[in-house]
């Protein structure tokens, strides 16, 4: 079996294995399988060869290095990392090269784990599927026919497909929990202002986290705990203490209450998805957990209400991609109102402009009530909802997905049909609470994941629940068979 | 509420976002399958609900208004057209006439 990052750290720490051996054997399964799956966008071998050997070096003299040191890891490609592109697999960015990290990277550098490379996603984190990026369509290892999931859809299959251990992903309406479920492996968003957003790409200011994307819920507890805390950069970033949370995942739940809404196990979830998920539930029953069947109105609102707000902050975000300051620009131009009409034409994909469009609708004039206020206002209901529902609950249990992955191609005419997709995994993010999606079963060979939420930062218990789980079903941590 | 081509034309000006002509029919059916989805916020009891900018309630840090030195910006390297030391930019007034 695939081992997890803390066993790989024990390996390198006791001299088992090197940093150098270690990253040869991430390359050479990139090699081997990503033309297969088109998880990766770039590669920074030499950088990342030269980390390693320098890990190598202090390991053998002695010196003490972080907990991670040498461990590899793939990021997000709307995560800058400095003098690397930092694409947001847009046309627009192409050929952007950050200048500076982010806070996670920073946080990652200081415990010497090493970037092998950027991961595809949907343009500007706006996707379910990995099909919006301008570059490649990814595929799920589970079954090459099918979406890995999005927006995250290279983060969650790269770690499937075993060409990283562990990687950072963003969610903003469920991209790192949707293909998480989609690819068989451990996604968690944190609660909004755990971990800092300075340096990822703005696509919805007040719903974007970064998060990890692992196979062992041990691993995402330690990646959690390695990204969280405080940032000056950061004026949304919440300034309190970051738990143990790897020393203190504990796979005791007896006693612990979780609520079942109604919403998310109706005609929009495929039975069998309904099936697995409820044999999920029994067997938290089974380990000491209670449950009850809840009704939550408000989540009949979440899409509508995402589908306003996120667009309206991505309209603003997006405004500063003018073709004057970041790499790509027209070539027939002939004024300077012309060269961001026509740089934002030819730099965005459909489903970047579709949202542009929605979001500056929304916001213009005689339309601003209609639709943004009521929005604002629709996100205070959810919130409400879910104060309400955890004075007498401590988890919120559904499944991350209607369906299991679904193929390529079949969802791209129909963006209502796609934005469905997020069902389950946007009141989260409306919320701001953390939520993390672990596997649970197959259907058909594609994997199934199990959404559980929790109170703001309460993410331990998340992780605690998942980490009982998987202590019961090792059968889940497989990596697939990738053939073409 | 019914899109028109004319709102189209108004959102894509707003946006400073070209679309191509034989695209214009699939944008406008979209957004108005998107529009009409949003109507099931009519039904929702939101009056009297405060809006909530952002999802938790904590008060945002302010930072110091002071300038600080973020080293190199890489603009020379990102720019699509630079030269001594600024970004060059397309013709920003038409001539003046004769």
């Amino acid at each position: 079996m695939t081992p997890s990052v803390v066993q790989l750290s024990e390996s390198l720490k006791n001299g088992d294995l090197t940093a150098t051996a270690l990253l040869e054997q991430s390359y050479n399964r990139i090699d081997a399988v990503d033309s297969l799956v088109n998880a990766f966008l770039t590669l920074e071998k030499e950088k990342a060869y030269g980390q390693a050997a320098a890990i190598d070096t202090q390991l053998k003299k002695g010196i003490d290095l972080p907990r991670f040191a040498g461990i590899p890891i793939g990021i997000k490609d709307n995560i800058n990392i400095a003098g690397e592109r930092t694409t947001c697999s847009s046309k627009i960015l192409e050929q952007f090269v950050s200048p500076f990290n982010a806070t996670v990277i920073d946080r990652l550098a200081k415990e010497s784990v090493i970037s092998v490379g950027k991961l595809n996603l949907d343009e500007f984190a706006m996707g379910s599927s990995t099909e919006n990026s301008a570059f490649k369509v990814t595929k799920n290892p589970w079954d090459l026919s099918c979406v890995p999931g999005g927006s995250s859809g290279g983060s969650a299959a790269a770690v499937a497909a075993n060409m990283v251990p562990w990687s950072l992903g963003s969610d903003t309406g469920g991209s790192i929990r949707q293909p998480a479920a989609f690819c068989g492996v451990v996604g968690l968003k944190p609660t909004y202002g755990r971990v800092s957003r300075y340096g990822l790409v703005a696509f919805a200011s007040s719903l974007d986290q970064i998060g990890p994307i692992t196979r062992y819920v041990e691993d995402a507890a330690a990646l959690l705990e390695i990204i969280s805390g405080w940032d000056s950069h950061d004026a949304t970033s919440i300034r309190r203490p970051v738990p143990r949370f790897l020393e203190q995942l504990n796979p005791d739940i007896n006693g612990l209450k979780i609520a079942v809404p109604s919403q998310l196990l109706g005609n929009a979830i495929s039975p069998d998805v309904k099936d697995m998920v409820m044999k999920a539930l029994d067997y938290y029953a089974s380990q000491g957990a209670t449950y009850s069947e809840v009704s939550i109105d408000a989540f009949d609102a979440s899409i509508a209400t995402y589908y306003v707000i996120a667009p309206a902050e991505a309209s603003a975000n997006l405004s500063r991609y003018d073709g004057i300051r970041f790499s790509m620009r027209a070539q027939q131009v002939d004024s300077i109102k012309d060269c961001f009409v026509k740089s934002r034409g030819e730099g965005f994909g459909e489903e970047v402009k579709r949202r542009i469009l929605i979001g500056t609708f929304v916001l213009s004039s005689g339309y601003y009530d209609a639709f943004y206020l009521k929005a604002q206002k629709a996100r205070t209901f959810i919130k409400q909802a879910y104060q309400s529902v955890f004075e007498s609950f401590d988890v919120v249990l559904s499944p991350t997905t209607p369906t299991t992955a679904f193929e390529i191609g079949s969802k791209l005419a129909d963006p209502m049909d796609m934005y469905m997709s997020d069902l389950a995994t946007i009141p989260a993010n409306m919320a701001g609470l953390p939520a993390i999606s672990h596997p649970c079963g197959f259907i058909d060979g594609r994997p199934v994941g199990v959404q559980l939420v929790g109170p703001a930062f309460d993410e331990q218990t998340l992780l605690n629940m998942a980490y009982n789980y998987q202590l019961s079903h090792p059968d889940y941590l497989n990596t697939p068979e990738i053939v073409s | 509420m019914q899109l028109s081509q004319k709102d189209l034309d108004h959102v894509t000006k707003l946006a400073h976002i070209a679309i191509k002509p034989e695209k214009a029919d699939m944008y406008l059916s979209q957004m108005q399958d998107i529009l009409n989805y949003m109507a099931i916020l009519d039904q929702m009891p939101l009056d009297g609900l405060e809006p909530s900018a952002y999802a938790n309630d904590h008060s945002h840090y302010m930072r110091d208004d002071q300038v600080i030195d973020y080293g190199e910006l890489n603009l020379e390297i990102n720019a699509p057209d630079w030269e001594n030391h600024s970004f060059r930019v397309p013709q920003m007034k038409s001539e003046p006439s004769a």
